[in-house]
């Protein structure tokens, strides 16, 4: 491994423990008593909620809370939820990991492939009808809101057209024991509109960024050059001026890269999928410090690796920036 | 080739996906609900959430439960569950026959033994405290045999029976007495409870839903819906896509006001009004805003916290909150408590009268800034309102407009639930707007509005010995009447501790193909083995 490429992991190391410090003082200062909610809503002694602060260490000085946070974090332990207490915070998250993996996959694949694809058709119709209705549409799209956009397509094709559910990630009804192709069908029918709202929303980025990168780069000499050596355009657009776009691709996958598992929170609640990003609203709401932690560990986390990974991208792409 | 492939892969999505195959009965089939609670412990003991409540009512019954006319000073008016009978032996002891066709869901029949073990549990404090305290005229819990329990109380009062029966659900001592109380939530039976209710228990993805069975050889009768499926969805607004989609056919949580106007296209829909326990009112702090040693500079004056109350036109608040749903309350009485027809006329709306009442109370604006000062203080107040309630995020400003006509300036401090809640203990507020679940028991008004409560439920820290003595008339009367409860609540109202707003009922949508639909304030699914399906109007997940 390469020092620039230790260097540089563990930057994100620190950066990583530097949002999570935050994160742990920012919730111990901010208002609300994890525990009040118990109080009185449901029948909890004094002496229970005594035992409770005991259990969770709220009762502690908050250097203590974090010296027990951090070697909880070192032998993986993430403790208990509150809200969701006696279930362990890692089998919260590991429940919820798979439906957000599943739908920012969805929405990352759509993103980078019809995204791209879309700008280098663009970029190549300079122009043409296409290209202006193109504009129009991604600029439509990038100033919906998603929530918004979700309730339109729910009213619509669910409520209106009956074509696809409304909300879930599977039929409730569905036998325990139903195949696998079955279970397959049932969740991409479930995964269609709530793909389809993150997706319009956000790949009109991916065209915009796509369509300026590769426009700029047509313009450089070694297209020229290569177009004036006879190659098919075909082959100078895909085997030397795409190639080129790749660095601000990177950079823009590096910033999209954490909604797979950072998740969100309002495109999961108008489908009511069973996401991390659903997760982190109700720790909120509730206060649920372990829990909240968690979902903020795993989002900063997915942060600081989208970037390295960029970074060995753009190395691994681009020879002028890669390290000695 | 390829165009025929996709349209093949098309249709496949578009395709509802086959629930199942077997046939039932025409009037059998399966109901989904919504729930916005998750009922991560449906267990007695780890209750307190409406979610929970609702699952642990279809596994877990009771000895008996309060009767059609929700009364529950009279034994004559239970209807019998686990207890086949009962006899009194004398004024403090109760004697119950268990049912002999009762079994726990794994067969064993429930027995005598499993009544005096949860009632152990129920009672100990540091289990259920709440509990513990409804319970504390209960001296003894024996078996005479293995189906008759014995009950000993240290009291003679009209709610004998009903705390005998209805405060606990029973739980099944030969798999959980050896778990110790600390452990419980965290134990194997919480995860797959086995109950002796009409379903039993299938399984539970959390965060998303709980499905339960009929259990086929339930003893007063197999349920005709045969799956109930628990919908875990925490947004309204994908609840109610979810009834319009045909998803899910129930859903409780329905906004009183444009809830019905967003199902009044689907006939497929009905909405019945579920009476409830639910009172919502504003609640005055007797204290000193966060300081409980002094009381409060402005509302501790009974005289100034009427002229308040008539201030409030609570008319014109239950129709722009709770539509068709809202009863106005005089008192904390919900509309679904047996002594709602006992409770006398609060303070009317005047707001004129509330104006000369201040007035009187040498409440002026001097200054002539819109609000009523008092030897150089404002008549300045602030409004604790949750952000998670909807309808009193909808009264705040009302109440804050119509308190402004008579020269109140109201601040309304809008919180998150845990920080609301948090103050609201604390007693760091002037004025709350609270919305309580009540005990179907009249007699639950002790945890939040008399002396004793001050160390729990009562945060606004209202004291009148007069009004507890008052209550404990009515509770404990020599003989049974009216009298003495219309006097404990006409004693409260001149204290004036809150202005009681509304009883709403629940807004309940539910598909039409549904029939025997009793909802009980109590339980609303408590009957739910009682519904069937229309066998004309039959879906295919009934099938």
């Amino acid at each position: 491994m390469s020092p620039w490429l230790v260097r540089r992991a563990l930057q994100a190391a620190a950066t990583f423990a530097v949002a999570i410090l935050l994160l742990f003082v920012l919730m111990r200062v901010a208002p609300g008593d994890p525990l009040a909610r118990l109080n009185g809503d449901r029948a909890v002694s004094e002496q229970e909620i005594a035992r409770l602060r005991a259990r969770y260490g709220l009762d502690q000085p908050i250097l203590a809370q974090l010296r027990t946070f951090l070697s909880g974090v070192a032998r993986g332990d993430l403790g208990v939820s509150i809200e969701h207490y006696p279930e362990r915070v890692t089998a919260l998250l590991a429940s919820r990991l798979p439906a957000t993996l599943l739908l920012g996959g969805a929405v990352l694949l759509l993103n980078f492939t019809l995204g791209v694809w879309l700008g280098v058709r663009q970029a190549v119709r300079r122009g043409s009808r296409f290209d202006r209705w193109m504009t129009r549409l991604a600029l439509a799209g990038y100033a919906t809101p998603s929530f918004w956009l979700g309730l339109v397509l729910v009213a619509f094709v669910s409520l209106r057209w009956h074509l696809l559910p409304a909300a879930q990630m599977t039929d409730p009804l569905l036998p325990a024991d139903a195949s696998v192709p079955t279970r397959a069908v049932d969740v991409l029918r479930h995964l269609i509109l709530p793909v389809l709202t993150l997706s319009l929303t956000s790949i009109a980025i991916t065209m915009r960024h796509q369509r300026a990168a590769l426009l700029a780069t047509f313009r450089l000499d070694y297209v020229t050059a290569a177009r004036a050596r006879g190659l098919s355009e075909r082959h100078v657009l895909w085997g030397h001026a795409w190639r080129t776009t790749l660095v601000p691709m990177l950079t823009l996958l590096g910033l999209w890269l954490p909604i797979l598992v950072s998740g969100s929170v309002f495109v999961e609640s108008v489908f009511n999928w069973p996401g991390l990003g659903s997760l982190a609203a109700e720790a909120i709401g509730a206060r649920d410090y372990p829990l909240l932690l968690g979902t903020a560990m795993l989002g900063a986390g997915a942060v600081v690796v989208a970037g390295l990974l960029a970074d060995i991208g753009y190395a691994l792409v681009d020879p002028r920036v890669r390290p000695s | 080739m390829v165009p025929q492939r996709l349209l093949v892969v098309a249709l496949l999505l578009l395709a509802p996906v086959s629930a199942t195959a077997r046939q039932r009965p025409p009037d059998h089939g399966s109901i989904v609900i919504i729930l916005g609670t998750e009922p991560s412990t449906p267990i007695p003991t780890l209750l307190g959430s409406s979610g929970n409540d609702a699952v642990s009512d279809l596994l877990f019954l009771r000895l008996a439960r309060p009767g059609r006319g929700r009364g529950t000073a009279d034994e004559k008016t239970f209807e019998p569950q686990l207890a086949r009978s009962w006899t009194r032996r004398d004024s403090l002891t109760l004697a119950f026959d268990l049912d002999p066709r009762a079994r726990w869901h794994d067969g064993v029949p429930v027995t005598a033994r499993d009544v005096v073990f949860s009632f152990q549990r129920m009672r100990d404090t540091l289990v259920d405290p709440q509990r513990a305290l409804l319970l504390r005229y209960l001296t003894t819990v024996t078996a005479e045999n293995d189906h008759r329990v014995v009950m000993r109380f240290r009291r003679v009062y009209p709610e004998q029976f009903y705390d005998a029966t209805f405060q606990v659900q029973l739980l099944p001592a030969h798999l959980v007495d050896t778990i110790p109380p600390a452990r419980f939530a965290g134990s194997a039976f919480v995860q797959h409870p086995v109950g002796n209710g009409p379903y039993r228990w299938v399984r539970r993805e959390p965060g998303r839903q709980l499905e339960l069975a009929a259990d086929s050889g339930f003893f007063l009768g197999a349920p005709k819906l045969d799956r109930v499926v628990f919908l875990l969805v925490r947004d309204p607004e994908a609840a109610l896509n979810l009834l319009l989609d045909g998803t899910a056919d129930v859903y409780e949580g329905l906004a009183p006001v444009s809830g019905p106007l967003r199902l009044a296209a689907t006939p497929a829909m009905r909405i019945l009004a579920a009476p409830s326990f639910g009172v919502s009112y504003v609640l005055f702090n007797q204290r000193a805003y966060g300081d409980r040693s002094r009381p409060h500079p402005i509302l501790a004056d009974p005289e100034l916290r009427r002229a308040l109350a008539m201030a409030i036109d609570r008319e014109t608040l239950l129709r722009s909150t709770y539509g068709a749903f809202g009863r106005p309350a005089e008192a904390p009485v919900a509309q679904a408590h047996w002594t709602r027809g006992m409770v006398p006329k609060g303070p009317s709306y005047d707001p004129a009268g509330a104006r000369a009442l201040l007035a009187r109370r040498g409440w002026i604006d001097r200054d002539g800034d819109g609000v009523l000062d008092k030897e150089g203080v404002p008549l300045a107040l602030r409004l604790n309102v949750p952000t998670s309630s909807a309808p009193r995020i909808t009264m705040a400003p009302q109440i804050q407009e119509q308190l402004r006509r008579i020269g109140v300036r109201l601040e309304i401090v809008r919180l998150d639930f845990p920080v609301w809640r948090e103050r609201r203990i604390k007693g760091e507020f002037d004025l709350d707007l609270a919305a309580a679940t009540m005990d179907p028991s009249p007699s639950g008004i002790v945890q939040s509005w008399t002396c004793a409560g001050r160390s729990g439920s009562n945060v606004a820290q209202y004291c009148d010995p007069a009004v507890d003595s008052l209550l404990d008339r009515a509770m404990f009367p020599s003989r049974p009447g009216e009298t003495e409860w219309r006097a404990a609540y006409a004693a409260l109202q001149r204290d004036v501790p809150a202005i009681f707003i509304a009883s709403p009922a629940v807004p309940f949508a539910i598909h039409t193909r549904f029939r025997n639909v009793t909802l009980r304030p109590e339980s609303l699914y408590a009957d739910l083995w009682l519904w069937s399906v229309d066998p004309g109007r039959r879906i295919a997940r009934d099938r």
